[in-house]
Order: structure tokens, then C-alpha cells, then sequence
């Protein structure tokens, strides 16, 4: 079933220039829903365009199949069921965590609110907290109260605008995984807005990637990052070295003369997209490389390849175990591995 | 559905009502400039207009080159050196604020006049009659601009300093090591750095200059301000005290406008972000004393000094002036600045909430319009409410006659007008605390709270009532001190027979009771220094950071 409907909406600040034009997605009861871009893209846009925060100029939208705006309705955020939670958490400084989590429940019985607030500092794991204040909180626990405020009025729909990106690296990572399963354990649908690839695909089920205020792609996680269309979302969903070059009747390049399933591009000069754990050096490949450089990065090493094709100088980036010995100008050989190839047509 | 935009059109509506109430005085005067003149104008421009004018000319050329002077010197010295007791000296140069400028000005006269208590003492002690030797008159155009500057300083001094502390460390002292001595320190960084903040507090003291009605009438100075009092009371002509508030106000925005060009484009701000704090150089010898006497003789003379002999006076006739109608008229007040300072917080708070829910163009502009007041002098303003409340009295007369009651005047002369008064003078305070308090809460704050069932209502109730509290606190204070001080809109707005704490401290000095007059201005100087206390305990905490 369809719980979020995000029909042809289009949204301007009154001057024309459009944020987004006639974008449309769904997304399905229960699912992790990523919206993923570089800063700018209107991801965070369309997450207040859900959330009532602003207005679009036309379109409509659909929560639990209740129309939440169109042409004649236009819901109030109160009045639209879902949570929020803020990249800088906005917890009411002014309210202890206890007051902070009922805000929602206002008018609610007091047994309600009691038995409503045990219930979902159990969840995030914050039991004995309820005195507190935020910012006798540190980063984490200001998050999980956050969260568990956006929880407490049943939301159907929890939208989360980058909630990850003001703590530090190590946090982030715990966070990632605890409100993963966290969100997983109430079984609510969440819409989710991050530029961190690596978020993006350990926290979703889909993942919509915009640029410049259109989808390019909606996908799993693996097919974003294994059948990316094009060019932008391969590079951005992580590192690739991409060559230029032509593709024959049979799709075989004419680099590497691989053939693999995933090209779309026969007869005709394309991309080949190659991502560094497809290349494994081996003494056995059947392919000649030079070491152009390397670095060192703890699991492993980051190695640049160059393949000399008919005068012509070739850049590929491999991974390689890190107690392998590389050295610069090595002569190495290695293989590609087809499976998770692609190719698309030069545009 | 549509529950919420209706409530927030009426909001906005509401806004615009009290923007367009609050900046009508102003406007209305505004306008005068372009009617027509009548017989007493022409008599005004034959005989007094320019005297009007070359006075109040010469009050701002003078107070605005002493208070620079001071206030940036005094800002200088406190915020790059140390002597001793600089971080007492630095705190208290903002305490001559206290004194409104008719206070210090009626002190002086009682200490340094002819009759004056230091005047007669210093010639007792030196067996001397006035006759033998010069003194120099006090009660002169002189006079008024040197006591004026004493307590107007500290507005010089507050915003230099801080320009000084927030963004100059780092060229302060790039140009020490580049070798730069003091004077030249001075000249060629410390002052084009604060070039704007010297400017615009300067203008600050000018405005409050030539808004003083009180000391100019007690030196005999006549400016503007009183030219208008005189045509509205002695000549009983409304549109021509209208025509004269109408140029003064021209006068302010020749003032405005010379401030901006002035300060011109150039805003100084940190290159770098996290400036550390400027280590002060130490000054030894006869340079600590110089600079400890720079600063201590403002604090001396615009304070120290006249608040002592202020209080040997109250102590003095206290039994003769505290009787029932002083505590009478000390009630009066209270009340007054009470409903005063709470319709005017309780006004800015819905036009900053209506501004921070939608900062339109329209809203910004409404919320402008009640700012309106701040930079008008009280007595323009006054002759300003006086017309609209006129014309809202023959309306109301008008429509009661229709149903056949018969009235007086029903607004004019009552509490509403000088409390309207009050209002459009001093709204722009409490709208500056509550938009730098609004400043510090998130705009994310508001929109978790409306995710949260929670509407326009309940965040203003729920959220922002708790977070803007010490806003709130202190926009409602300083209004509150404000109103008690103003003088010429009390004068010309009062009810008949309706005395305020400054008015009497007025009408004592007129029957020449200078010393006694010392008991309402000490209860005026005595409640307006809980703002300043307020505004010392945040400098204290900011320097000590």
C-alpha cells in the first residue's frame, strides 16, 4: 500500500524559478524512503513540502491516503499526521525530556501521557532520563529524545531531515544502525533526507538520488550503486573510474574487450563504469598495468592503474589488500570482474 | 480546512492595524510640512524660527563632538590598556545614563549657578562676593551642551566599545607589532575601525539632544522642541506647533541621512571568526594616570558628583516633598508606565510573531513603521497623537450624537492619549529586545512545535512565551524607565492636573526650588538604574569571557 502519494508537484518561490517541477514519487507502508543528493538538490524541500512547512504551487499529496494538499486543501502541518526530526534536533530548551516527548500529547490524560513516554524512552534506550533537560543531553541522546518526540503522536509518517550530520564520525555510525532498528521496530514508514551516500545506503530500503530537483533514479540500495543510470548517480553513490570509449556490435569494449550483461550501448561510443573492487590484481589477469600511484588508508590500499592503449594513457583505480607490496612504476597484471559492469551510451 | 490561514490573516491584519496606529502621529506630522501656513507660522518665521533653528543647530554640532570625543576616547583606553582600576572604570562610564538630561541639567544649576551650593561654598571659603570675581554663567547655550554631554556619552562609549572588542583584535595588534605607537594607533586603525559605531552612537546622543525639552527650557535655549511647546501652549495653535514638529522632524532625517552617509559602506567586520580577546597593553607612570583621569572624570561629572549632592538634598527636604501627593503622583507614574510598557511589549510581540511566521516584505515593512517613533523627538509625536485623537473624538462625538448621547471630549485629555503617546515613542525598544530575542531561538524550534499539533496560538503560548522571557523582561523595563522619564509628551499629552514624578521634579525647578526638586529626580534616577544594572551585569559577563 501506497502511504506517501507525491503527484506532479511543482514549487517555486514565487519567482519563477523553480526548486521543483512536476516531481513525483511514492513511497510503500512500512519503507525507509531515502531521498539522496548533493547540497541544493531540493530534497530537503520536498521533505517540507510533505511535512506542511511550505506550500507547493501545484500538485498533490497524499498521506495515508488522506489528501494533505491539493488544488482546495492545504493541511497545516499539526493537522497532517506525521513527525519530524530536525537536523539540529530542535528540542524546546525551555522543557525537560519528559515535557518534550508529551508535547505532541497535548490535552492527552496524564496516565496516557506517563504510560505513552515509558513506552518510548524504552525504544530509544533512554530510560531515567525524563528530568533531564537538552543540553544536559550529549549529541546521541539529544537525537533519541528527538525521535522519540516525533514517535509519541503515532505518526504515520516520520520524516528525518538529515538528522545524522551534527555528530561526529564515530557517533554517527552507532546512530545510523540504533534508529535503523529502531524505526524498523515500530514498523512506521520513514522519508529520510541525507547527502551521505554511505547513510543512505546502510539505512534504506529505497533510495530516490535528485539532482538539480528530479529524480534521476528510485531504487534498492544495490541498484543504485550497482545499476546506476548514469554518470552522476555512479560517481556520487561512490568511487568509479569512468573511460570513454567505443562499444561494438556485441557490446565487447574496445578497451578491455570485456563483454558483460549491463551495457546499453552497442555500435556506438559509450561510458564504461568500473568500480575499484571490480579489479583484482592477480598474477594470473590476463591484463597489463603500470602503478601510477597509491596511498595507504588503513584497510586497505587505494591503487591508480595506468594502461598504455595505443599511445594512449589509461587511468583506472583498484583496491588491493593492504599487505601487498606496491610500489610506483610496478608492472602488474590483473582482471575485471564483469559482473557488476556498466556501460552507458556517450550522450 | 483553511483554520490556519485565517487565523494567521488575522494576525496579519491585526499587525497591520497596530503598525498603521503606532506610525499615524509621526505620519500625520509628516505631512504637515506640505500644508499651508497660517498668520502665527508667519509670525514664527519672522521672529523665532531661525534663533529655533541655529540653536538646535549648535546643541547637536556641540553635543555631538563632545559625546563622540569622550565616549570613544573613554572606549579606547578602557578596551587596549591597562591602569588601575580600568575593569571598575569600564563598567561604570555607563552610569551617567541614569541621569535623564533635564535631571543633570537641574543639578548643575543647583551646584554650579549663581546661588549654586559649590558656587557659593567655593566663595565663602575664599571670603569672595559674586560682584568680585567671574563665574562663568552656567545657564547658557554652553552650559546645556557641556551637562547634556556628560550623561550622553555612554552611548558612544557602549557601541564603540563593542565594535572595538568584537572585530578589531587581530588588526589592533598586527598593527602594534607592525610598530604603530599609540597616537598613531589611534588615529590611523582605532578610529576609521569604529567609524561606524561612533557614528551611530553619536547619533543616538543627538537625538536625545535636541528630544530634550526640559534642560533647554531651564538654560533658556531655545530650540525646536520648545518652539513647539511654546506654539502649542502659548499660542494655542495646533497647526502651527504641527508645522514646527513637522520641520524638527526634517531635521531628523537630515540627521539620518548625514548618519548614512557618514558611516557610509563601510561595515568592518571580522575577517576571521573567532577573534581571541585583545591582550591589553600596560600602562605605567604618568600615562596610567592620564588615562585612569580621562576616564574618571566623565564618571565624576556625570554621575559620582551630582548623585552625591542629590541625595544631601533629598536627605535634606525629604519630610518637606514626601507627603501624600508626591506618593499620589508617584502612582500616577507607575501606572502609567506600567499599561505603558505592557500594550507596547504586548503589541511588539504580535508584530515580531507575525514578522517571524512570514518575513514578507509587507510584514517587515509594518513592523518598520512601529519603529517609526524611536528616532522622533516626544514633543513632535505628542502634537502628532494630539491631532489624531482629535479627529478620532469629533468621529466618536459624532456617531454617540447619532444615537443621541451627547458628549465631551472623549479621548483627548484623558490617560489613552499620553499612554498612545507612550506606545509610539518607545515601541521599538521592547520590538528590538523581542527581535534579538527571537534572533537566538531556532526557526526549527517553531516548526517542531507545529509538526506537534501544536498552532500559531500554541507556540506563542507554549514555546515562545517561556523562551523570549528575559526579552520580554527587559523590553518591558527599559519602556518602563523610558516612560517615566519622558518629559515633553507627558507635558503637552497629560490629563489637566495630572502630574507625573518628572513633571513635578518640572514645576519645583520652575518655582525655584531646585534642592527639593532633587526628591522626584532621584526616584527617576534611582528606577532607571535597574536597566542600567541589567546592562552592567551583561557587559560584566561579556568582558570577563
Amino acid at each position: 500500500m501506497e502511504l506517501l502519494e507525491f503527484n506532479d508537484i511543482t514549487m517555486d518561490y514565487g519567482n519563477n524559478v523553480k526548486v521543483i517541477s512536476k516531481l513525483s514519487f511514492s513511497v510503500k507502508k512500512g519503507e525507509i524512503f531515502t531521498l539522496l543528493g548533493p547540497s541544493g538538490c531540493g530534497k530537503s524541500t520536498i521533505l517540507r513540502l510533505v511535512a506542511g512547512l511550505e506550500t507547493p504551487t501545484s500538485g498533490s499529496i497524499k498521506i495515508n491516503k488522506e489528501t494533505v494538499f491539493d488544488s482546495s486543501t492545504n493541511l497545516s502541518p499539526e493537522k497532517r499526521k506525521i513527525g519530524l526530526v530536525f537536523q539540529d534536533y530542535a528540542l524546546f530548551p525551555h522543557l525537560n525530556v519528559f515535557e518534550n516527548i508529551v508535547f505532541g500529547l497535548y490535552g492527552q490524560s496524564k496516565d496516557k501521557q506517563n504510560k505513552k513516554v515509558k513506552e518510548l524512552l524504552e525504544i530509544v534506550n533512554m530510560n531515567g532520563f525524563e528530568k533531564r533537560y537538552p543540553h544536559e543531553l550529549s549529541g546521541g541522546q539529544q537525537q533519541r529524545v528527538a525521535l522519540a518526540r516525533a514517535l509519541a503522536k503515532e505518526p504515520s509518517l516520520l520524516l528525518l531531515d538529515e538528522p545524522f550530520s551534527n555528530l561526529d564520525t564515530s557517533l554517527r555510525e552507532k546512530m545510523r544502525i540504533e534508529i535503523h532498528d529502531i524505526i524498523k521496530k515500530t514498523g512506521i514508514t520513514a522519508l529520510f533526507v541525507t547527502h551521505d551516500q554511505a547513510e543512505a545506503l546502510c539505512l534504506s530500503d529505497k533510495i530516490a538520488f535528485l539532482e538539480n530537483g528530479k529524480m534521476s533514479q528510485i531504487g534498492t540500495p544495490n541498484e543504485l550503486y550497482w545499476k546506476p543510470v548514469n554518470k552522476q548517480t555512479a560517481s556520487f553513490m561512490g568511487k568509479a573510474s569512468f573511460i570513454e570509449t567505443d562499444f561494438d556490435e556485441n557490446g565487447k569494449d574496445d578497451i578491455f574487450a570485456l563483454s558483460f550483461e549491463n551495457v546499453s550501448c552497442k555500435s556506438c561510443r559509450g561510458i564504461l563504469c568500473i568500480r575499484p573492487e571490480l579489479v583484482n590484481i592477480s598474477n594470473c589477469g590476463a591484463l597489463k598495468a603500470v602503478v601510477e600511484n597509491y596511498s595507504f588508508v588503513g584497510s586497505h590500499m587505494e591503487v591508480l592503474l595506468k594502461i598504455n592503449k595505443e599511445d594512449k594513457d589509461i587511468f583506472v583505480n583498484a583496491i588491493v589488500e593492504p599487505f601487498i607490496k606496491v610500489e610506483k612504476n610496478m608492472k602488474i597484471n590483473f582482471d575485471i570482474d564483469t559482473k557488476g559492469l556498466i556501460a552507458w551510451e556517450k550522450a | 480546512m483553511e483554520i490556519k490561514k485565517f487565523k494567521f490573516k488575522e494576525l496579519f491584519s491585526i499587525s497591520t492595524l497596530i503598525g498603521v496606529l503606532v506610525s499615524l502621529p509621526a505620519v500625520i506630522i509628516f505631512l504637515h510640512i506640505f500644508m499651508g501656513e497660517n498668520e502665527n507660522w508667519e509670525h514664527i518665521v519672522n521672529t523665532v524660527l531661525l534663533r529655533y533653528i541655529s540653536n538646535t543647530l549648535i546643541l547637536i554640532i556641540g553635543v555631538g563632538l563632545i559625546t563622540a570625543i569622550v565616549g570613544f576616547t573613554s572606549a579606547w583606553l578602557t578596551t587596549l590598556y591597562k591602569f588601575p582600576l580600568v575593569r571598575v572604570l569600564e563598567i561604570a562610564l555607563v552610569l551617567p545614563l541614569a541621569f535623564p538630561t533635564y535631571i543633570i541639567a537641574f543639578t548643575y544649576d543647583g551646584m554650579f549657578g549663581y546661588t549654586g551650593s559649590i558656587t557659593q561654598s567655593v566663595l565663602k571659603f575664599f571670603n569672595l562676593s559674586l560682584v568680585e570675581v567671574y563665574i562663568p554663567d552656567i545657564l547658557t547655550i554652553q552650559g546645556v551642551i557641556i551637562v547634556m554631554s556628560l550623561v550622553l556619552y555612554p552611548y558612544v562609549y557602549l557601541i564603540s566599545k563593542a565594535s572595538l572588542l568584537n572585530q578589531s583584535s587581530n588588526a589592533l595588534e598586527s598593527a602594534r607589532t607592525l610598530g604603530s605607537g599609540s597616537f598613531r594607533l589611534f588615529f590611523k586603525v582605532g578610529i576609521p575601525l569604529a567609524w561606524p559605531a561612533i557614528i551611530a552612537g553619536t547619533t543616538l546622543a543627538i537625538m536625545e539632544a535636541i528630544s530634550d525639552y526640559g534642560a533647554v527650557n531651564h538654560y533658556g535655549v531655545d530650540t525646536f522642541t520648545i518652539g513647539i511647546f511654546r506654539t502649542w501652549d502659548g499660542l494655542a495653535d495646533q497647526a502651527a506647533s504641527a508645522k514646527l514638529a513637522a520641520m524638527l522632524m526634517l531635521f531628523v532625517l537630515v540627521i539620518i541621512v548625514f548618519e548614512r552617509l557618514l558611516r557610509g559602506k563601510k561595515q568592518y567586520n571580522s575577517s576571521s571568526k573567532q577573534s581571541r580577546p585583545l591582550s591589553k597593553i600596560s600602562l605605567k607612570g604618568h600615562k596610567a594616570f592620564f588615562a585612569f583621569i580621562f576616564c574618571f572624570i566623565p564618571i565624576f561629572l556625570g554621575f559620582l558628583l551630582p548623585f552625591i549632592q542629590m541625595t544631601i538634598w533629598s536627605f535634606r527636604y525629604f519630610t518637606d516633598v514626601v507627603d501624600e501627593h508626591f506618593l499620589s503622583l508617584m502612582w500616577n507614574s507607575f501606572i502609567l508606565a506600567g499599561i505603558s510598557s505592557i500594550i507596547a511589549i504586548v503589541f511588539s510581540l504580535l508584530i515580531t510573531f507575525n514578522t517571524r511566521k512570514k518575513a514578507t516584505w509587507n510584514n517587515k515593512t509594518i513592523q518598520k513603521l512601529a519603529m517609526l517613533g524611536y528616532s522622533i523627538p516626544g514633543a513632535v509625536i505628542a502634537v502628532g497623537v494630539l491631532i489624531v485623537i482629535g479627529w478620532l473624538d469629533i468621529k466618536l462625538i459624532k456617531s454617540l450624537g447619532s444615537f443621541g448621547i451627547s458628549t465631551g471630549l472623549i479621548l483627548g485629555g484623558t490617560i489613552v492619549a499620553l499612554v498612545y503617546g507612550y506606545v509610539v515613542r518607545f515601541m521599538a525598544i521592547s520590538i528590538n529586545s523581542l527581535e534579538s530575542g527571537y534572533a537566538k531561538i531556532p526557526k526549527s524550534i517553531d516548526e517542531a512545535a507545529s509538526t506537534l499539533n501544536c498552532n500559531n496560538l500554541g507556540i506563542l503560548r507554549r514555546i515562545h512565551l517561556n523562551l523570549l522571557r528575559p526579552s520580554i523582561m527587559a523590553g518591558t523595563l527599559i519602556v518602563f524607565v523610558e516612560v517615566l522619564k519622558e518629559l515633553p509628551a507627558t507635558l503637552i499629552l497629560r490629563p489637566f492636573d495630572f502630574d507625573t514624578l518628572a513633571i513635578y521634579a518640572l514645576e519645583l525647578v520652575g518655582q525655584e526650588q531646585l534642592q527639593e526638586s532633587a526628591i522626584p529626580a532621584m526616584a527617576l534616577v534611582l528606577i532607571g538604574l535597574g536597566p542600567i544594572i541589567l546592562l552592567m551585569k551583561t557587559m560584566t559577563k561579556s568582558l570577563v569571557k
